[in-house]
């Protein structure tokens, strides 16, 4: 488990009180023998720093606390008194050579205590760390890190003058004792201006410097570790507890509660990066130059480069890893309170702050040579980052505030400078010569046209996004969409004389609202795009056309599908002149074509561009890449959609494993994979299987989107179907209308997608007997999708099917089956051969003719049925043996038993290949079986079949209707065994049995 | 005197029936038992200076215990109102001490050299008037976060009862008892450090 997951101990603590677990704790540990204590409790407060600080010190002042401390007072004995008890605080024992004096300092790895020694007489720091006792080569390694620290000698140092274990295992160093104040509190009792506190911090980075030079690192500095006195009337810091982290570690006894010491002495404010990520190796004296930057801004501004009061562990690593600091202000001896810092020091702070060691300071000496140049207002050394590298850092850190709009920045900063090849490149490379020299072999004027963008870009985002407030809290709180709109509002005026940056602002803002699913801003931005390029001088067509598909996309997600072809062909034509037929940019084109004619029903068209788009894209970017993978999620579409759902399983089995494989480089891609397996597993009823992928999908989708975004809606609806489909309806009914709701806000009531999330609603309240209002919904939306078809439609074969559930519900037979009919044509016309939409209408349609009466042709529809799912599904598929015994069920109500017989038997011997575990469906076929075996006349072997069902009914509650079914069929069965035998018993049994169908029915 | 033997026997009733009351939860009978209690003790402590010679203390505990076989150990009483009634006595006694230390902190801090009357209780003599103070506060915050243990360093600090005498009262074990006893010391030590050295 890395170090610094969240931890279960730390959730607890807000039910169970910290100090009532403390107490648990310090009972269960008090009893301990002293070596044994520290290293449970760190075993049990785990990462609870708090928790086990806590423990540790209860435990230390237990000891502290001597026989005589509140022995009473009125035993009368003054050398026990209260008084002399408490003004000690001392332990009895002494250390080493040394005489605790009393407590000056505790943490979780010890206590520090002012001390006096004999020999030399003298007063000194005597720190004491708990632990256990040391092996002998632990000790020599402790011992060895220790002499280094020994020999450090500087004016800013406090000299550690001793060290060693003392008798009872415990580390101890005495170290100068410095009658000095901390850092902070000095400076602020002192009311130091920023000039003189920035000298301290010179004097400390010097110190820090001879350390480091002597392969000494702190690791944990902070203002409680770097004490200051007057010496000469002048201030004089000193650092403590130099490389006293290191030494302890190298000791390497009690592993656990150590180095997690290591990791939280004091707080994580003063923890970079890869300190706080756990990352031992990659501390080396950058990381000590970070702290020391986090010193420097908070003794300059007064607080901390960021907030991580109250926050747990975890998310505290989050902020410092991911988040940039607040901006710098200066507060510090100034009376006319908080002003903005000046760019040098800013830049200064920003240098020590970087996320990445190797762009921090290389040393605390040039850091301290940049301070003095500061403070004697020479140039500074550091310079501020590259305006290409601020904007990375930009969107790294939106990534990180606006959780999951990450794709859309990179959609948003890559489509506004990402027009040219060369920025793109640009921003990539890693050093700015680099790029330079790729830019100066494109054209110079693509070049220079780019730079300005990138600056049009930087500006624009910074002022109308970083200038919403300095403090990131407020930044949390903005909806990305609402920045767009700020920036889109912005760029017409800003823009006004530049036409090609401003249509590639707006192509930029089109894009990603069409990524955000806002589609009508995305349109009004392309519209906004094209006006600009109509001003451009000619020579950049291929921007018109992107422009062109980039609102024929928009469009076509509106439903309108003629404008979407409009604009989708002219983009086509375009670029294939421009770049050729099989062009990336054509390709891009081709699949949003392909998109059109999936919706409007054509899927042949549809499969075979897809199939081009796959190919193409293959062949240019590679199998693994997302645009390739992106091509084949939707060749699976089309293929599920057309009704072949066999190779589209096939399809997205493959894709989902290639992209499982390589975990978090294809989100978007996977989800959508990943939902449309789930509609699959729905289809063929594999129920388990499509919850469980429905719900990564949500996982997934509703991590990167808002929550009204059209993907999100599609996966909420198809969670509603799988629930619906097992029988928690009231649940599917609740999500249902809320998607409704949702698509209708955000997509108007005639969209494809309203009026699919409304025909799922109205099966909804139909399936729970409201009929009165399903009715009329799907009259309404019928007629809605006729108007927006035309009759030949997969949406009007669904509608028709809906309207024709509901009319069986209220048993309107006739109507009902003129429907299921109606829609069956329809399905036959625009579906392939055995499609899974086929075969669900046939179910329906057979069922509906039974329960109609039409006892024919419910036979016709049923072997139909049956056949087909054969072919489909296979002959030993869950629904085909399903309708296999409904085909018998069927007969047998046809006085047909022998052929009835048959056919449960198959059934009976098949079901255990597919479905072993499904009680519900044991049960059912064997009723049946009983029932034929009844209706032959075999009454002993039906007797011994009801019997194994009524074992099953027993174990499981199956509902009333099995248990009544049971009931009927032997009392039946008892009856006409009683007319051909003479035996008392069956009397009885048929007696037993007509008793128990009549409690059925009157429990 | 007939009268006021008859007072103090209906005063001890009185106490009994406060203590049943409060060992069996009643709140109200606590925050009563609690002044008669006090009376009572300043009653015993008055009686029993006039006998003592100049120069000798009193010791609080054995007041305590006297006053409890006085007015409680002839009853059979459940372990909860004997609880009840040392927590009182313990209260009454840290009442005593602490007013006593806030006379002596005042005098300490000026306002020239008042005869104090220490008529009352001359007990803990030794305990410097600002540390009682400051364990007063300590006691106070333990009671807010842990009642428990605070209970605890009542009836042992303050009416100087043993681990063993004290686990009975409370009903704990002997072994749960100590723990108890040993938490309190540690969170008082840690707490009255801080007062040290702050």
């Amino acid at each position: 488990m890395s170090r610094l997951q969240p931890n279960h101990d730390t959730g607890e603590s807000s039910f169970v009180s910290i100090e009532a677990r403390a107490k648990q704790l310090f009972f269960d540990a008090v009893d301990l023998p002293q070596g044994e204590r520290t290293a449970f409790v760190g075993r049990a407060c785990g990462e609870h720093v708090a928790l086990r600080d806590a423990v540790l010190a209860l435990l230390s002042h237990s000891d502290l606390a001597g026989e005589s401390f509140l022995a009473g007072p009125t035993t009368g004995t003054s050398s026990t008194s209260l008084a002399s008890a408490i003004a000690s605080g001392a332990p009895s024992n002494a250390i080493g050579p040394f005489r605790p004096l009393r407590i000056i300092g505790e943490g979780g790895m010890g206590t520090v205590y002012e001390a006096e020694q004999h020999h030399p007489r003298r007063r000194v720091a005597l720190k004491v760390i708990r632990g256990g006792r040391l092996s002998e080569s632990l000790r020599r390694r402790f011992e060895h890190e220790a002499e280094i620290l020994g020999r450090l000698s500087h004016p800013h140092i406090a000299q550690l003058h001793e060290f060693g274990v003392s008798e009872s295992g415990q580390l101890f160093f005495a170290m100068e004792f410095v009658p000095g104040k901390p850092l902070r509190a000095f400076c602020d009792e002192e009311n130091l201006p920023t000039r003189a506190r920035i000298e301290l911090m010179i004097a400390i980075c010097q110190a820090v410097d001879y350390a480091h030079r002597q392969g000494v690192i702190h690791r944990d500095l902070k203002p409680g570790n770097i004490l200051v006195a007057r010496h000469d009337d002048k201030p004089w810091p000193k650092v403590i507890d130099f490389g006293i982290a290191k030494a302890t570690d190298a000791a390497g006894f009690d592993q656990t509660a150590l180095t997690m010491s290591q990791q939280i002495l004091g707080t994580p404010a003063y923890m970079s990066p890869e300190q706080i990520a756990g990352d031992m190796e990659r501390i080396d004296a950058r990381t000590d130059i970070y702290a020391l930057g986090v010193i420097l801004y908070e003794l300059v501004s007064g607080r901390l480069p960021f907030d991580l009061r109250q926050r747990p562990l975890a998310e505290a690593a989050r902020i410092v890893r991911e988040d940039e600091p607040s901006a710098l202000t200066i507060v510090a001896g100034g009376s006319q309170g908080a002003r903005k810092a000046d760019r040098d020091l800013s830049t200064i702070v920003a240098k020590t702050l970087e996320k990445t060691p190797a762009r921090r300071y290389a040393s605390a000496a040039e850091l301290a040579n940049d301070l003095l140049r500061y403070i004697n207002h020479e140039p500074i050394v550091a310079r501020p980052a590259s305006a290409a590298y601020q904007l990375r850092k930009f969107a790294q850190r939106h990534r990180a505030i606006v959780a999951g709009t990450a794709a859309v920045f990179v959609t948003l900063i890559g489509g506004i400078i990402g027009t040219s090849v060369a920025l793109r490149q640009a921003l990539v490379a890693r050093d700015a010569e680099q790029a330079a020299k790729q830019l100066a072999q494109k054209n110079a004027d693509e070049a220079r046209r780019s730079a300005r963008r990138s600056e049009a870009v930087v500006t624009l985002l910074t002022r109308d996004l970083v200038g919403m407030g300095d403090d990131p809290r407020n930044m949390r709180d903005i909806r990305f969409s609402e920045v767009l709109d700020r920036a889109a509002a912005r760029a017409e005026e800003t823009l006004s004389g530049e036409p090609d940056l401003r249509a590639a602002v707006f192509a930029a803002l089109s894009r990603s609202y069409g990524t955000l699913g806002l589609f009508q801003p995305a349109t009004a931005t392309a519209d906004a795009a094209l006006r600009a390029q109509c001003e451009m001088p000619p020579g950049q067509e291929s921007d018109l056309y992107d422009t062109y598909k980039l609102r024929g996309a928009a469009a076509l997600e509106m439903d309108r599908f003629e404008a979407a072809e409009a604009d989708l062909e002219k983009a086509r034509a375009g670029l294939s002149a421009l770049h050729g037929e099989d062009d990336a940019r054509t390709l891009d084109v081709d699949s949003d074509l392909a998109a059109l004619h999936e919706r409007r029903g054509e899927f042949p068209k549809a499969i075979a561009l897809r199939k081009r788009v796959c190919d193409g894209r293959r062949r240019i970017f590679g199998e693994r890449s997302t645009e390739y993978l992106r091509a084949a999620v939707g060749l699976g579409a089309s293929l599920m959609r057309s009704g072949d759902s066999k190779a589209a399983e096939a399809q997205y089995r493959a894709l989902i494993a290639e992209m499982e494989s390589h975990p978090g480089e294809h989100t978007l891609e996977l989800s959508a994979a990943l939902h449309d397996l789930t509609t699959i597993y729905t289809e063929i009823g594999e129920l388990d299987a499509a919850e469980v992928t429905c719900r990564r999908v949500l996982e997934i989708t509703s991590k990167t989107r808002d929550p009204q975004h059209p993907d999100v809606l599609a996966a909420r609806s198809q969670l509603a179907n799988i629930l619906s489909k097992r029988g928690n309806r009231s649940e599917a009914l609740r999500i249902r209308q809320e998607v409704v709701a949702d698509y209708r806000a955000r997509l108007g009531p005639d969209h494809q997608h309203t009026l699919t999330a409304v025909n799922n609603l109205a099966n909804s309240l139909s399936m729970t007997g409201r009929h009165a209002e399903a009715e009329p919904l799907l009259r309404d939306n019928l007629a809605r999708r006729i108007a927006k078809f035309g009759q030949t439609h997969p949406d009007i074969a669904e509608a028709q099917e809906a309207l024709a559930g509901c009319l069986v519900r209220q048993k309107k037979w006739s109507e009902a089956i003129e429907n299921y009919e109606a829609a069956l044509e329809v399905a036959r016309r625009v579906f392939p051969p055995d499609s899974p939409y086929e075969t669900q209408i046939l179910s329906n349609l057979a069922t509906a003719m039974r329960d109609g009466g039409v006892i024919e042709s419910a036979e016709v529809v049923m072997r139909m049925l049956i056949e087909q799912e054969a072919r489909s599904l296979g002959p030993a598929a869950n629904y085909t043996l399903d309708d296999q015994r409904m085909l018998a069920e069927l007969l047998l109500m046809d006085n047909r038993p022998l052929e009835a017989e048959a056919l449960i038997r198959d059934v009976v011997s098949k079901r255990p290949t597919v479905d072993p575990k499904s009680t519900r469906r044991f049960v059912r076929d064997r009723l049946t079986l009983a029932e034929a075996l009844r209706d032959l006349g075999s009454f002993a072997a039906a007797e011994a079949v009801f019997d194994q069902v009524e074992m099953h009914l027993d174990v499981s509650d199956l509902g009333d209707g099995l248990l009544r079914r049971l009931a009927d069929g032997r009392a039946l069965l008892f009856e006409r065994w009683m007319a051909r035998s003479d035996d008392p018993g069956l009397a009885a049994e048929f007696e037993t049995w007509r008793a128990c169908a009549a409690a059925t029915r009157h429990p | 005197m007939a009268p006021q033997a008859e007072d103090r026997s209906h005063e001890s009733a009185m106490i009994t029936r406060l203590a049943q009351a409060a060992g069996a939860g009643d709140a109200a009978a606590a925050s009563e038992l609690l002044p008669l209690v006090y009376d009572e003790l300043r009653r015993m402590a008055a009686a029993k200076l006039a006998r003592t010679p100049p120069g000798q203390t009193l010791q609080a505990t054995a007041l305590v215990h006297e006053a409890y076989l006085r007015l409680l150990g002839e009853a059979r009483e459940s372990w909860q109102s004997r609880a009840e009634f040392f927590f009182a006595a313990a209260r009454a006694v840290q009442h005593i001490l602490v007013e006593e230390a806030r006379k002596k902190a005042s005098l300490k801090r000026g306002g020239g050299r008042k005869r104090v009357n220490l008529d009352e209780l001359r007990v803990a003599e030794e305990a410097p008037p600002d540390e009682m103070l400051a364990l007063d506060e300590a006691l106070r915050e333990l009671e807010q976060t842990d009642a428990t243990s605070h209970r605890i360093v009542m009836l042992r600090f303050f009416t100087g009862l043993s681990e063993k005498e004290s686990a009975e009262l409370t009903g704990m074990s002997e072994r749960t008892l100590r723990r108890e006893w040993q938490f309190a010391r540690a969170k008082l030590h840690q707490r009255l450090s801080k007062v040290a050295e702050g």
